[in-house]
């Protein structure tokens, strides 16, 4: 297969940055993407395809950190886009929230995928404590807008990165953060494009997120020789973005991808679920992936995504609303082949438009705890009105 | 006559409104004229369409101009919104004069701290409201003036909202060359008019149910604890009901008015009402209990959220005087049992108090916010002749859009 079935946007330089790191582990380095203002990280980065915004206005040199400024100079691109998005299920938008193109831009981008038929995952880092009240003020505005665009938000925010960064220069620090993250994404990409033994796919991600709030965070670790299986499960609930296992036990559902060598053993396999199950609160939900990769010959990664209530509650302002749970026991009717992703992906597109809003349809929405209260109520509550 | 008639301007989503009303010798408030139309160019509170609205409103003034044969030359103005809130807001001041206490001075200065509130660019102070003094971080008072003690601290509730929103009357005011004069929150106006001094003092809360937004303001402690809007209000009910049964807009509103209730009425369940053909709709029938569900839920949901927002506010849950509704959304049946329900509180239906003139604006919950504001108008007038009993009362309650 020579056409990704994903694309992998970095908007703004933390974005592009890991995408740059990204060149290294994932599947299809063709899927990368880097979009940003600034020429020079543009350069820097080596994605597949470089997007530079506001070149008219901005000579180059950034947006400043406005986020109106990178919206509208994100919007000239659309065209660009929409050609880079098209035939594409899934689109991954990474970036760093509190600043201009991470809060104007990416949603632009993510806007841009869903019109395309693809599903947008986004994934934000959050600012560092120490960068200041007005950087993180923007960043959890920028979020909402984020949670609105997005079809999932997968959140990971510097502080908890750093204190696993232990790295006392500040350039190692921010180095290692995006390693991080790198890796993780890495993980999710290969998942979902590596044949799988268990095949998980982005509407697995979508569905399990939702159900649960939108918000996620996710979390890598890795294991390297004979006992790989024991210390890809310490690295992962030691991961500060689990806040070394606390985020897990307190989770209500997860998802974990396992991807291993030709050598991993179904022994290992099942210990690894066995073990995040356990860890996981008693009447928590488990989907497990596992897929077999080359280049994974003696080392077990594993990935793993929480829903997170506590960030889902505050901060969605959810124009989506959840998935109806499938019914229990119906098989999967799609095959999970590449192939058949993409119409069901339009598929639920169509689902979210569905809700009437009458005569409230072309003003702006009332939004509150999430709710856009223009449906009626009845609907929201899902109670059901005989038409006649 | 010492004080000329005024006049007030409500442009609701449903109804725009103008009372012109004349202050009595004996004080009391007496209504002249009135002015009335379908509102057009509103959705939930807010102007949407200013041509539409424009014309909208100089009908209405004309015809009140013609009802109450006076010239208008200057309109007060009462605002909603879903985007009005309300924050408390501390000040602190030192008291200058140890020997003694707290002085008149010293109450300014800390008025004007508190009421310095940090708020987005785009919004703007719409009232500031004095709750009450502390002296030295002890129990609060209304009124330490003489007080013994080094520090002096104020708590302020700020109610400000999106301030080229609110612009929007005031501008279509000003196009029709008239004088914009106070511009004042609906729920405030609501209070003024029904409730009465023993309602403030043992804690009422007033919920004003207008056309696209649901206006409130709780009195506890004998002070103004919380206010806001919510982008909420009979429109929706309509709206849910026409999208429900598939039926036009006008429909769904006669169907709410008729048969309506916000209570399932078990007595009805099993009763059908027929709707008669019209043209391109033909005849069929409607379970009056799947009506009333659809109802219900939309105003258990909004009540539901007034209740969770004075929780919030800190607003304690002994209210003495229970809950007015007022407002054209507290003529759907059983609307005030819901509330009176949700609350665990007593409900009854306010209508404007103390004023006389024209039965059909006096006695009407429409009325209440017009009215309402009417006599803030004629407060803010008073204040500035005398410092009476009414100065007092606006000394706690201050509009800060001036008038230009």
């Amino acid at each position: 297969m020579t056409e990704p079935v994903l694309r992998i946007v970095g908007v703004g330089g933390a974005g592009c940055r890991i995408v740059d790191r990204l060149f290294d582990t994932v599947v299809h380095p063709s899927a990368l993407v880097a979009i940003d203002s600034d020429a020079r990280t543009l350069d820097e980065c080596r994605a597949a395809a470089k997007i530079q915004i506001g070149e008219s206005a901005g000579c180059g040199m950034g947006t400043g950190g406005d986020p109106e400024a990178a919206r509208l100079a994100a919007l000239e691109e659309k065209e660009m886009l929409r050609a880079l998005f098209a035939d594409v299920g899934m689109v991954v938008v990474i970036a760093g929230l509190g600043g201009g193109a991470g809060a104007g831009a990416a949603p632009v981008v993510m806007e841009t995928a869903r019109e395309e038929g693809a599903l947008a995952l986004a994934m934000a880092t959050l600012p560092f404590f120490f960068e200041g009240a007005a950087r993180n003020r923007a960043a959890r505005a920028a979020m909402k807008d984020w949670a609105r665009h997005a079809d999932s938000l997968l959140l990971a925010p510097n502080d908890r990165l750093a204190e696993f960064a232990d790295d006392p220069a500040l350039a190692g620090a921010f180095r290692k953060v995006n390693g991080i993250l790198a890796a993780g994404i890495g993980g999710i990409e290969k998942l979902i494009v590596e044949p799988g033994l268990i095949n998980l796919d982005f509407a697995d991600i979508r569905s399990l997120l939702n159900r649960h709030g939108g918000i996620g965070v996710f979390a890598y670790g890795e294991g390297q020789g004979a006992d790989k299986a024991a210390q890809a499960l310490r690295a992962l609930t030691g991961n500060p973005l689990l806040e070394n296992g606390r985020a897990l036990a307190r989770a209500k559902a997860v998802m974990l991808g396992i991807v291993g060598g030709e050598d991993m053993t179904l022994k290992e396999v099942g210990f690894l679920a066995q073990a995040v199950s356990e860890s996981v609160g008693p009447d928590g939900k488990m989907l497990v992936g596992t897929a077999v990769s080359s280049d994974h010959e003696g080392r077990i990664a594993l990935t793993a995504i929480v829903p997170d209530p506590a960030a889902s509650e505050s901060e969605r302002v959810a124009a989506v609303p959840p998935d109806p749970e499938p019914a229990e026991g119906e098989p999967e009717t799609n095959a999970p082949e590449e192939g058949a992703r993409l119409p069901r992906a339009r598929q639920t597109r169509l689902k979210l438009e569905m809700p009437g809003k009458g005569r409230f349809k072309d003003v702006e929405p009332t939004i509150q705890n999430g709710q856009d209260l223009d449906i009626p109520t009845y609907i929201r509550r899902g109670i059901v009105i005989g038409k006649g | 006559m010492a004080i000329p008639p005024v006049v007030g301007l409500e442009i609701g989503t449903s109804k725009t409104i103008a009372l012109v009303g004349e202050l009595r010798e004996d004080g009391h408030v007496m209504i002249i004229g009135m002015g009335e139309r379908e509102s057009a160019g509103v959705r939930k509170g807010e102007i949407v369409d200013m041509g539409q609205t424009q014309a909208c409103v100089r009908a209405v003034l004309e015809q009140a101009e013609e009802n109450a044969r006076v010239h208008i030359g200057q309109v007060h103005l009462a605002v909603t919104g879903g985007h009005i809130q309300s924050m408390v807001n501390r000040g602190t001041a030192p008291i200058m004069d140890r020997e003694h206490g707290v002085t008149e001075d010293d109450m300014d200065q800390v008025v004007h701290v508190a009421g310095a509130v940090n708020l987005a660019q785009d919004r703007e102070i719409l009232h500031t409201i004095c709750q009450h003094y502390r002296v030295d971080g002890q129990e609060p008072v209304v009124n330490p003036e003489g007080m013994d003690g080094a520090w002096l601290e104020l708590d302020m509730l700020a109610l400000h909202g999106i301030r080229s929103r609110i612009r929007n009357a005031v501008r279509i005011v000003e196009s029709l060359s008239m004088d914009a004069g106070e511009v004042v929150f609906g729920g405030i106006c609501a209070a003024l008019a029904t409730l009465t001094t023993e309602q403030k003092k043992s804690g009422v809360i007033v919920v004003d149910m207008g056309g696209g937004t649901t206006d409130y303001l709780a009195y506890a402690d004998g002070v103004v604890a919380a206010a806001g809007a919510i982008g909420v209000g009979g429109d929706h009910v309509s709206n849910d009901i026409a999208l429900a049964f598939n039926i036009p807009m006008a429909r769904a509103e006669r169907l709410k008015r008729e048969h309506g209730s916000a209570i399932p009425d078990p007595a009805q369940a099993s009763r059908r009402v027929s709707l008669p053909a019209e043209v391109g709709f033909p005849s069929r029938s409607i379970s009056i209990s799947a009506l009333q569900t659809v109802i219900h839920a939309r105003c258990d949901e909004l009540l539901g959220m007034i209740k969770a927002r004075l929780e919030k506010a800190g607003v304690p849950s002994r209210i003495g005087a229970g809950i007015v509704l007022t407002g054209g959304g507290s003529r759907l049946t059983g609307i005030g049992t819901l509330a009176g329900r949700i609350a665990g509180l007593p409900c009854h239906t306010g209508r404007p108090r103390n004023l006389s003139g024209l039965t059909l604006a006096t006695d009407g919950p429409e009325y209440t916010v017009c009215a309402g504001l009417i006599k803030y108008a004629f407060m803010c007038l008073s204040e500035r002749r005398s410092s009476d009993a009414f100065g007092v009362w606006m000394d706690r309650i201050r509009g800060m859009i001036k008038r230009r």
